[in-house]
């Protein structure tokens, strides 16, 4: 018989949801519900605050509690447990009455089936937060709310899967590549119950109301071992269509924790793990360039997003306004900000992506492992060694937002210089795991490009952190 | 399905009306008035700076009015700071700040009148981390 240590990936060690108290809320029919209603409220309130508050943003909660709060809290429960921010979402609340509601059947289109959509929401949202100073403006905050909770809606109504967490929603997006350093995942207890499972309820639903006698348990003289019933109303089963013994990380998966409701044979669990463990497993991360140009994209737009809020952007976009021309143009301040923004952007994400792609040739070239390895297949095995240093500067910046109100700057400024090697360290120590597994003796020289291009991250973020933020939103050109 | 997507709909109505209790904003003395005269150094940037206000009722200098300012980022998350003087027999008042951190600023005035008349007002003001080129 084999266990969840040796099929699903990482070493499973503890199934949280068989302790006693926290495994029955987890696994409990509503238990979703009820860490979800608190979020519900919680949306609402900052919805009337943004619409009707006072406008200054640290005076209303719609800013401080989206902006401050859980940004810190969500990457601090990343690193210590999990990915509870999509397991307590209340947008996936509108999102179940509109797939209880909807009559379609029909799957997301194919060709969209991937994560370029989630990468472009990604780069608009964050765009968007500079370029119309969302973090400055309770009202822009409250219409972001509720457009994700209208999105959500939408897309479970169109479409079968869970399209907008899987493909579309940028938090999620950010959150599925990060849970790649939680400590938990799920999987099974034993891939040979799932190898056997007739109704592969965790993947399927269980909505049948009748009785289930299954053929794996049906005893030697033709009678059932033992039996299942399904509730009547039925437990969804996997919104992102993962089959719980092939799961091999965290990606995609938003710890609703349907799959373990859902197990008619109480096999699915929420493990914990080495953090980060998926990381350096050599089938976890999906051979695919969208994919890997997600954790690449999400890498780049962090230290975008930190430069964007340093005393350098403004007269770096002053230069481009004038060197363009834009200024003379008779453009409003509103639009040459955005233009010159848009570059900045533009070419901040381009050089990193340039960047990991050069780093991948010249190792391939370096190691002679050209003619063996595609450019795609030594790109997306990289890729994940991104994930700790890319954590670490998003870690750092929502950090200083976090804790600033509350902590001497100095105290700040150190826990940012560890959150910063802290990640680098972490790449460093994934990209060699690679190295050596792709290319063995010549692992070191393999491994030369990438870490030059992981150092120089963390020397780009090194200088943005050690430069005053700087909350500005105004900014007049010419 | 209808009773809950009924009970659904009450439930989040009843939230919104418990978020609308709301105290009301204190009303305003619209008799009083405040002028921003000078905040030195002209060149705003980190550190100690002195706002100086003119604080009339009616056209004429109000003393003795109790002045409190208190500045907020225009990002959520930052300390604010704060400070209170009161107005000398000029209606003049000299309030010391200390600007914590560069960015954009809003700087919300409270005038309270000897007899308890209210009058709030804000400005905003950039801080820079350095002084600017030239200046």
């Amino acid at each position: 018989m084999s266990t969840a240590a040796g099929r699903t990936g990482v070493r499973a060690r503890r199934d949280l949801l068989r302790l006693p108290v926290l495994g029955a809320l987890l696994r409990h029919r509503w238990g979703r519900l009820a860490l979800q209603l608190p979020f519900l409220i919680g949306a609402a309130v900052l919805v009337y605050d943004g619409f009707t508050g006072d406008q200054l943003a640290p005076r209303n909660l719609a800013t401080v509690v989206p902006w401050v709060h859980v940004r810190g809290i969500l990457v601090l429960a990343l690193l210590l447990g999990g990915n509870f921010f999509c397991m307590t979402c209340p947008f996936t609340l509108p999102r179940t009455l509109a797939k209880r509601l909807s009559l379609a059947s029909r799957r997301f289109p194919r060709a969209l089936r991937g994560k370029g959509i989630a990468i472009l929401s990604l780069i608009g949202l964050f765009f968007a937060y500079e370029w119309l100073n969302m973090w400055s403006s309770p009202l822009l905050t409250a219409w972001v709310i509720v457009a994700y909770f209208a999105a959500a809606f939408i897309f479970e109504a169109l479409f079968s899967e869970s399209a907008f967490c899987k493909y579309i929603c940028p938090l999620g997006s950010f959150n599925f590549t990060y849970a790649a350093v939680s400590p938990t995942q799920i999987g099974v207890h034993d891939a040979d119950v799932c190898r056997t499972c007739v109704g592969k309820e965790c993947l399927n639903g269980s909505y049948a109301a009748q009785t289930v006698i299954l053929i794996d348990q049906i005893g030697i003289d033709g009678a059932p071992d033992r039996t299942h019933t399904h509730s009547p109303q039925g437990t969804p089963g996997c919104g992102t269509l993962l089959f719980a013994p092939q799961i091999k990380g965290n990606a995609d998966c938003t710890l609703c924790l349907d799959c373990a409701r859902a197990c008619p044979h109480e096999n699915v669990g929420l493990f914990t793990r080495a953090p980060g463990a998926e990381l350096v497993r050599a089938d976890a991360a999906p051979r695919r360039w969208d994919s890997a140009l997600l954790i690449v994209v999400l890498t780049a737009l962090g230290l975008v997003n930190a430069f964007g809020m340093v005393p350098p952007v403004y007269p770096l976009m002053q230069a481009i306004a004038s060197a363009s021309g834009l200024t003379r143009l008779g453009f409003t301040d509103r639009l040459v900000e955005g233009i010159a923004l848009a570059l900045i952007f533009g070419v901040g994400i381009a050089l990193v992506v340039l960047a990991t792609i050069a780093a991948t040739w010249i190792a391939r070239m370096l190691t002679r492992t050209a003619r063996r390895d595609t450019l795609r297949a030594a790109y997306t095995a990289f890729a994940p060694a991104l994930v700790p240093i890319g954590f670490g500067v998003w870690g750092a910046h929502y950090g200083f937002h976090f804790l600033i109100g509350f902590m001497e700057a100095e105290i700040v400024a150190l826990i940012q210089v560890i959150a910063l090697v802290g990640g680098f360290a972490g790449s460093m120590w994934v990209a060699q795991t690679i190295a050596a597994r792709l290319y063995r003796r010549d692992a070191l020289i393999g491994l030369l490009p990438w870490a030059l291009v992981m150092l120089a991250l963390m020397g780009v973020g090194w200088w943005l952190f050690s430069l005053p933020m700087e909350m500005r939103g105004t900014i007049v050109f010419g | 399905m209808g009773n809950r997507i009924l009970r659904a709909i009450a439930v989040f109505t009843l939230l919104l009306l418990l978020a609308a209790c709301r105290s009301s904003a204190p009303t305003q003395d619209t008799r009083l008035s405040f002028d921003l005269l000078s905040i030195i150094p002209e060149t705003l940037m980190v550190g100690a700076t002195e706002i100086t206000l003119r604080v009339t009722r009616e056209g004429a200098p109000l003393a003795n009015a109790a002045v409190a300012i208190t500045g907020d980022m225009t990002h959520a998350g930052m300390e604010p700071v704060s400070a209170s003087a009161q107005t000398d027999a000029d209606g003049i008042v000299r309030i010391p700040m200390a600007w914590t951190m560069s960015g954009d600023w809003v700087v919300r005035v409270s005038v309270t009148a000897p007899d308890g008349g209210l009058r709030t007002g804000e400005f905003p003001l950039i801080i820079n981390d350095a002084a600017p080129p030239g200046s």
